[in-house]
């Protein structure tokens, strides 16, 4: 490492602007969440139906996103768009192509929470006069919150990360912003050290954010 | 100047698919190599009950963790200029592969050394067994059968990870797809080709954790 | 009250109801006994839809329970049933559990509700448990909750599926004794059970049930003491 000298000076002059692409990663990664929680329910309970013709294209949704890369659905949903000359903005390809993704997990996610409900509680629920509504509303999705919470705050955490891809389809976002200091300062290894430790502090702190959030939420007297 | 636009694929487009892909498959199987044995070694670390090995073991397995795979790629390319040397970009691609991989492979190294129960070493000590003995021929075979399904599921997951080397511009199958594409325009048929393709890798690789954990349980 | 009509009923290809007919007339406590898969749950799970019949009719209060939603939504509100397994809801409270129903189904007002829920925990004597978790209570105590939470939606008929049969024995007797004081209040009501004690003491009429069918019925002493049926004098030979 001869006649290298260390310059993160330079990087961090720019923080500003770093700091900008990283809200735009929170919010494309916030907006993701929300949209796949819909997708996912929607999903688990194609998922769960006694129809073949719904169950089955649930299925595959879920088998073909979870055995093809990111990367490669976003391009297909980017690229797509202009084979079929649709206009939209590159965020808008890129929240399309990370809903379509995480909605298959959260699919599988979902579907674990409602399963894990006892079925006596449905039978209660409706024994009591309950409709499918009334037993979903009160019964199934608090206890299914509950379960599906865990593993809900680990899937945010890995949109965070990996909406770092959308930087391949020019979405402004924090690794889109680090690729461009890089290639204006030439300071390449500062600026992504300095970029991993931005997306290691925002993740330890959402992550412990979440995980004080779920115990008030659930805490219950021993 | 026209540009000349291919508007359907041909016979070397169907080779350079099939290059990609063997690149592909080269890259996990670098990454997982080598990665194998670093996870190994950091598995058995964080498991230690020691907390100078574990705690290193811990962070090296956070930091990783909680950072983008293209991260860690990025400063891996950026990097290895910086100490002197001029590796080829699969050498880069394979590297970065393999430091994430080792830190996801270290975390099931770890549940499985404790997936072990505390009464097998007790009888392992019992008998007389030094810790090297016991690691050697009680955890590490019972471990290895609790690893396997999250092992398979994790050689999914570097099928897919290998598709981000192709950033730096290694030729792997996903780098083929958008060669293709800007050559053809036709992105649902490339990349949908390519799609089929890693689903052909990973499906299979799917039932086969799926059967391995069924196994498992009924085995006990 | 309650009048079953020649129902059959099929859980593929075994038949679990072989045109199986009951009356039960108001006020009237009717304990259903017999071997594991003699259908007797069924029969008691076909009173409130949680089961459909493939043949036969079923009238609840004069209501037909068909698969008209209307019909099965009234009838369930009509009819309480506990379950073997309790089944309350473990995310809310005891009083929200005695709650729920009555204010989400008929729409009560919510102090109207809680007022009328402590009152009947207090009947079942668990006045002082009011805001404890499912998971903190005995499974006699458990039951006890499950017994109010049916109660509150002042149901017509009681249904009791094996209700003591998952408790600790020491733990029977608290449960037991809930439904003799219902009993004793003229409650209409319909139990599965193994408790034989319980029905000599309490039951208008006995039913046995064998094979999907029953077998003979009548008043409690005439089953137990003066059985007509080879079948019930062999049941009863193995478990008295």
């Amino acid at each position: 490492m001869h006649g290298y000298v260390f310059q993160f000076g330079e990087v961090f002059r720019e923080l500003p602007m770093l700091l900008d692409g990283a809200l735009t990663t929170l919010h494309i990664s916030l907006l993701t969440l929300l949209f796949s929680l819909v997708v996912g329910t929607i999903g688990a309970l194609c998922r769960m139906s006694d129809i073949r013709w719904i169950r089955v294209p649930a299925i595959w949704y879920v088998e073909v996103i979870r055995n093809t890369p990111l990367l490669v659905q976003l391009f297909f949903i980017y690229f797509g768009f202009s084979q079929i000359n649709i206009d939209v903005s590159n965020y808008t390809a890129g929240l399309v192509g990370l809903v379509v993704n995480n909605g298959a997990y959260l699919t599988e996610i979902v579907r674990a929470g409602i399963q894990a409900i006892h079925k006596g509680q449905f039978e209660a629920g409706y024994s009591l006069g309950l409709s499918f509504r009334q037993l979903m509303r009160y019964v199934v999705f608090p206890q299914a919150f509950r379960v599906v919470y865990p593993p809900l705050c680990n899937q945010f955490i890995g949109i965070i990360l990996w909406s770092s891809l959308v930087s391949t389809i020019s979405v402004h976002d924090l690794a889109l912003r680090g690729k461009e200091l890089a290639s204006t300062t030439f300071r390449s290894f500062e600026v992504y050290t300095v970029l991993t430790l931005i997306y290691v502090s925002i993740t330890l702190v959402i992550s412990g954010a979440l995980k004080l959030i779920g115990r008030q939420l659930f805490r219950q007297p021993a | 100047m026209p540009q000349y636009v291919q508007d359907r694929l041909n016979i070397y487009d169907a080779i350079l698919l099939l290059q990609g892909l063997g690149n592909t498959i080269l890259l996990c199987l670098a990454g997982l190599g080598l990665g194998l044995v670093i996870a190994l070694f950091v598995g058995l670390a964080r498991a230690a009950h020691f907390r100078w090995l574990s705690w290193p073991a811990a962070l090296y397995i956070e930091i990783i963790r909680d950072s983008p795979l293209l991260m860690q790629l990025y400063l891996v390319f950026f990097a290895l200029p910086l100490l002197g040397l001029n590796v080829p970009i699969f050498v880069a691609g394979a590297a970065a592969l393999m430091l994430n991989s080792s830190a996801f492979m270290a975390e099931i190294v770890r549940a499985g050394i404790q997936a072990v129960g505390k009464d097998q070493l007790d009888a392992a000590r019992g008998l007389g067994m030094g810790y090297v003995q016991t690691m050697r021929h009680v955890v590490i075979p019972q471990a290895f059968r609790v690893m396997i399904p999250p092992g398979v599921g994790l050689l999914i997951g570097l099928i897919k990870d290998s598709s981000i080397v192709s950033v730096i511009s290694y030729i792997e199958l996903t780098r083929v797809g958008q060669i293709l594409t800007e050559k053809t325009f036709l992105s649902f048929q490339v990349f949908g080709i390519v799609a089929a393709l890693y689903f052909a890798m990973c499906y299979p690789l799917s039932r086969l954790a799926l059967y391995a954990e069924r196994r498992l349980k009924v085995g006990g | 009250m309650v009048k079953v009509k020649n129902i059959h009923k099929h859980f593929g290809k075994l038949h679990v109801l072989n045109d199986v007919s009951l009356d039960v007339a108001k006020g009237e406590v009717v304990v259903i006994i017999g071997p594991s898969g003699s259908g007797k749950s069924t029969l008691l799970r076909c009173l409130n839809y949680l089961e459909p019949v493939q043949k036969g009719e079923i009238w609840i209060d004069g209501i037909r329970l068909d698969h008209h939603r209307t019909n099965i939504r009234t009838v369930r509100a009509e009819v309480g049933i506990v379950f073997q397994s309790f089944n309350l809801f473990p995310h809310l409270t005891v009083i929200k559990n005695v709650m729920l129903a009555p204010v989400v189904v008929r729409k009560r007002p919510e102090n109207e509700v809680r007022q009328a829920a402590v009152a009947m925990l207090a009947k079942v004597g668990l006045q002082d448990k009011v805001d404890a978790y499912p998971s903190q209570l005995s499974g006699g105590q458990q039951q006890r909750v499950a017994i109010a939470r049916a109660l509150a939606m002042q149901p017509k008929l009681m249904l009791f599926d094996e209700v003591t049969s998952a408790l600790d024995p020491e733990l029977v007797r608290e449960v037991l004794d809930v439904m003799k004081q219902l009993a004793r209040d003229g409650m209409t009501m319909i139990v599965v059970t193994h408790e034989m004690g319980f029905a000599r003491e309490v039951a208008d009429r006995v039913v046995f049930m064998d094979e999907g069918r029953i077998v003979e019925e009548g008043k409690a002493a005439d089953i137990f003491d003066r059985p007509q049926e080879q079948r019930t004098r062999e049941f009863l030979g193995k478990i008295l």
